[in-house]
């Protein structure tokens, strides 16, 4: 037992010092393999992933983010690595990807450099928080699909966003992201849930602040809104409509009065990508009952 | 005692390789060789059967991270053991100067002035940057801490424990301010830096922290018998021929340098400086000749450990290295209160 | 061997140490006695190195402190101080061993193990020797850090010095005279010991030379027969006392209490 021991320790000595001077060696063997055979592909963004499903993997989706859960076949069936920040690089490595799809604010340039020196092409996104990103994040992914017509895409986002009726009395909505009532924040301007709240023809009570904010009682008396909007496990987390209800500062709001929630799946709120149209529409006629 | 402090080094490096080499053959990733070592050989060799991306992984990913968790474990908790033979408590740990607190507020200022600076430098200097600020932090708060408790040449351990106390405080409520700042993504970053993480090991990073910690054992594994003279009390160690000023010294600097690289690089990790030295004492008395030097071997160890669970028991995730270390330091936190209550 | 000039030293706007002057020969065994507060320990204190004084001059053989390095100094000077500490997870033997650390690096010799062995013994903590320090008694404990000090000192230089801080309290009868007897030799042997002494007794009968302090001053300085007269103790410690020739030894026997008629009928001879 010694002896293998001994052994072992001299061989991985060696190894670690062979390992200082082979760094440089670009891995151009693994981009011959990747020609014969199908593209694996990994997505660490739900817009990137609805895309690439609507237009057509070229490859195969080995690997999603937790965020990535529509359509339902990739939720089903598709590797799960769990938050995007917190994916490690051999984990990524083991389902062998030819590339990956990633949010450069979620994804440690340091991972990129790794990922890229393995021989694995690594294309970054900003998180989409408009109309116009998401138009452009559609674009972009469509140079990697099967299908390369991305426009009806476009056109389908368009048409919905055309079909927004205008409400008369423009509601004040507040978005509520929550893990329990430890967690509590709004959004502000400058994020996805406010271009939305825009799209779908309401207000968003919270403008005057930026990006997403802790919760607070009096913000809460100050903004005011009309209609309360929820990620669906946002709301579970609370303990449904009551538990929300319960929160210091909610029975100020008109939204309380009118007992005016709604709530979302949160693959559409969070990340503005092919079924923006649809969302903005979805939430628009929701809104009409609270903006009489 | 100290006749058998050889054995016990060997029979902590022999555990520590073995460990080691049982780690490198886990982890996520399935090597397309059925045989690890044989891979590892045709890989080392560069042979014709080697498969470019397993020797990647296996070089350039999981043996930085399992030779920069022993690095790392074995840093925190020789700092530990000489800050508590310099305090004589044996609650007293890096964190306890405030030396984490400093590194990792300037940690978190350099992670969000990224955003803003993200467009003017490139990729590559935006986590130098993080790792500079980092080391500056834990330098700085160490002058700073060793200038406020010296007092005529000597040092006042209360002012200095009390001053760590105080840097701490302002951290937290700056680095608090600063997460209310920011946007959520980066608060993610922030989150993530606080709780430590090995995963972006490199053999660059491994060099600078070997030379450090190298450099830094140089003076400090031999402080053991200055330590176990300290106990006596300051005086008596001086009466001894201890130069308990210059030894105080040593450490304050060599224990900043340590720490400062290893949250430069990981982020902060918590409770390896308290857990290895308490659980030596619990064994060999607080014989410091005997704790500095075995420290440094069961720091690797347990380090290893905690990465090696870290990386594997939700794969493909990884739970954050310090969660862990805080599930094993806590308890032990509690037992050594419990023994000062008893004490009393 | 040990001169002291114009010591003083003050703290905020007192005077701990005023202008003392002392001066220890090879072989003399002195000791310094005063009430509370007279700034007894503060001197050993300075005398011994471990504060500076804000004026005046120490000289240890001839050269300033400054002069000697630490190494040298270890092997001619130890101080048995009053608070030790009571808490050292460490058996009785290692911390006795501490007392070698001026003459090993990391590992103790023959000699250093031979020595030590030798003093427990003498002090009678041998039997304590595998025990852990923390579960001994206040008074064994003391014992330890007695014996680590004399270890310290057990050379084949000679000037050495001794400093020792109030070390019977705690300490029955025969380990009293134990360790008394004990820093005797060591002055026999061309070596010096400074004390500071509650006994005013057991000074009297021990010491070549005794300092009497009082308010940081040195009020006398002299052999016993000159510093034990009853006006000028008396008067130090702001009490009446008597002295009288001990039966047993003949030395000086200080006896404080009320003024009293009763003593005239006393058969005890005056010292």
């Amino acid at each position: 037992m010694k002896k293998t021991n001994l052994i072992a320790a001299v061989l991985t000595f060696a190894f670690v010092i062979s390992g200082c001077s082979n760094k440089n060696e670009p891995a151009d063997q693994t981009a011959e393999k990747s020609q014969t055979t199908e593209q694996q592909i990994v997505s660490l963004n739900a817009a990137v992933t609805e895309t690439l499903a609507e237009l057509g993997i070229d490859g195969k989706l080995v690997g999603r983010d937790a965020t990535s859960i529509y359509p339902q076949w990739v939720a089903d069936s598709v590797k799960n690595f769990g938050p995007p920040w917190t994916v490690g690089t051999e984990a990524l490595l083991s389902v062998k990807p030819d590339i990956v799809f990633a949010v450069s604010s979620e994804f440690d340039p340091e991972k990129v450099k790794t990922l890229e020196n393995a021989g694995v092409k690594v294309v970054l996104f900003e998180k989409s928080k408009t109309e116009d990103d998401a138009k452009n994040l559609i674009a972009t992914v469509s140079e990697y699909t099967k299908n390369h017509d991305y426009q009806y895409l476009i056109d389908d986002i368009d048409s919905n966003l055309a079909k927004v009726e205008m409400l008369k009395k423009k509601p004040k909505v507040l978005f509520v992201y929550a893990r329990g009532t430890g967690l509590m924040q709004v959004a502000g301007s400058g994020t996805s849930a406010d271009e939305l709240i825009r799209l779908a023809g309401a207000e968003n009570a919270a403008a005057d602040i930026e990006n997403m904010k802790p919760l607070t009682p009096e913000g809460l008396v100050k903004s005011n809104p009309d209609v309360i909007l929820m990620f669906d496990s946002g709301i579970k987390s609370l303990g449904g409509e009551n538990g929300l209800f319960e929160v210091p500062g909610m029975k100020e709001t008109n939204a309380f009065k009118n007992k005016a929630v709604i709530s979302m799946e949160s693959s559409l709120l969070s990340e503005l990508g092919p079924r923006l149209g649809q969302a903005a529409y979805s939430l628009n006629q929701n809104l009409k009952a609270y903006a009489e | 005692m100290q006749n058998k402090l050889g054995a016990y080094i060997i029979f902590g490096l022999t555990a520590l390789v073995v460990l080691g080499l049982i780690s490198l053959t886990m982890g996520v990733y399935k090597f397309e060789n059925d045989s690890f070592f044989g891979m590892v050989k045709d890989g080392f060799l560069g042979s014709e059967n080697s498969d470019p991306g397993d020797w990647y992984v296996f070089s350039e990913i999981r043996l930085p991270r399992v030779v920069m968790a022993m690095l790392i474990g074995s840093a925190l908790a020789v700092s530990g053991a000489a800050m508590q033979g310099m305090f004589k408590n044996p609650l007293a740990t890096p964190s306890l100067i405030g030396v984490t607190s400093g590194a990792s507020l300037f940690a978190a200022i350099a992670i969000v002035l990224g955003s803003f600076i993200r467009q003017i430098l490139p990729e590559f200097l935006h986590s130098l940057l993080i790792s500079l600020m980092a080391f500056f932090g834990a330098i700085l708060t160490m002058v700073f801490v060793y200038r406020m408790s010296t007092v005529q040449r000597k040092t006042n351990v209360v002012i200095m424990l009390l001053a760590g106390v105080a840097i701490s405080a302002m951290a937290g409520a700056i680095t608090g301010f600063l997460i209310y700042l920011t946007d959520d993504e980066e608060l993610r970053n922030l989150t993530f830096w606080t709780l430590g993480s090995l995963a972006g090991a490199s053999w660059q990073k491994n060099l600078i922290l070997a030379l450090v910690i190298g450099v830094s054992y140089i003076f400090l594994i031999n402080k053991g018998k200055a330590l176990n003279a300290m106990m006596l009390g300051e005086q008596d160690a001086a009466h001894l021929g201890i130069p308990v000023e210059k030894v105080k010294k040593q450490i304050v600097i060599f224990t900043a340098l340590m720490v400062g690289s290893c949250v430069a690089f990981a982020g902060t990790i918590g409770f390896v400086g308290l857990i290895v030295p308490y659980i030596l004492r619990l064994i060999f008395k607080s014989n410091y000749h005997i704790i500095l030097p075995l420290s440094a071997v069961a720091g690797s160890i347990l380090l290893l450990c905690a990465d090696t669970f870290s990386r594997t028991v939700v794969a493909p995730s990884e739970m954050p290295i310090g969660v862990i270390t805080a599930f094993l330091g806590a308890p032990v936190f509690i037992a050594i209160l419990i023994r000062f209550k008893k004490a009393l | 061997m040990l001169t002291g000039k114009q010591l003083s030293l003050r703290k905020r706007n007192f005077n701990l140490l005023d202008r003392v002057k002392i001066e220890v020969e090879r072989g003399e065994l002195l000791v310094i006695i005063g009430p509370n507060g007279a700034g007894k320990s503060t001197l050993l204190s300075v005398l011994s190195n471990e504060q500076r004084a804000d004026n005046g001059e120490i000289y240890f053989n001839d050269k300033k402190f400054e002069e000697w390095t630490n190494s040298d100094l270890a092997q001619y000077k130890a101080k048995f101080s009053q608070e030790f500490n009571s808490n050292i997870g460490l058996q009785t033997a290692d911390i006795v061993m501490m007392g070698r650390y001026p003459y090993f690096d990391s590992k103790p010799k023959k000699e250093d193990i031979e020595i030590v062995e030798k003093m427990m013994k003498l002090t009678e903590i041998y039997q304590f020797r595998n025990r852990n320090y923390n579960q001994l008694s206040g008074g064994e404990k003391q014992r330890v850090h007695l014996t680590r000090v004399l270890v310290q000192l057990e050379n084949e230089n000679s000037n050495k010095l001794i400093f020792l801080d109030e070390p019977l309290n705690n300490l029955d009868v025969r380990h009293q005279r134990q360790i008394l007897n004990l820093i005797r030799e060591f002055t026999e042997n061309g070596n010096s010991a400074v004390l500071v002494l509650h006994d005013l007794s057991l000074a009297a009968e021990f010491a070549d030379k005794i300092l009497l302090l009082k308010k940081g001053k040195v009020v006398a300085f002299g052999d016993t027969a000159s510093i034990f007269k009853p006006e000028l103790i008396s008067e130090a410690f702001d009490f009446h006392c008597e002295i009288f020739k001990n039966p047993i030894n003949s030395q000086p026997m200080v006896v404080f209490g009320e003024k009293n008629d009763e003593l005239k009928k006393l058969e005890m001879n005056r010292f």
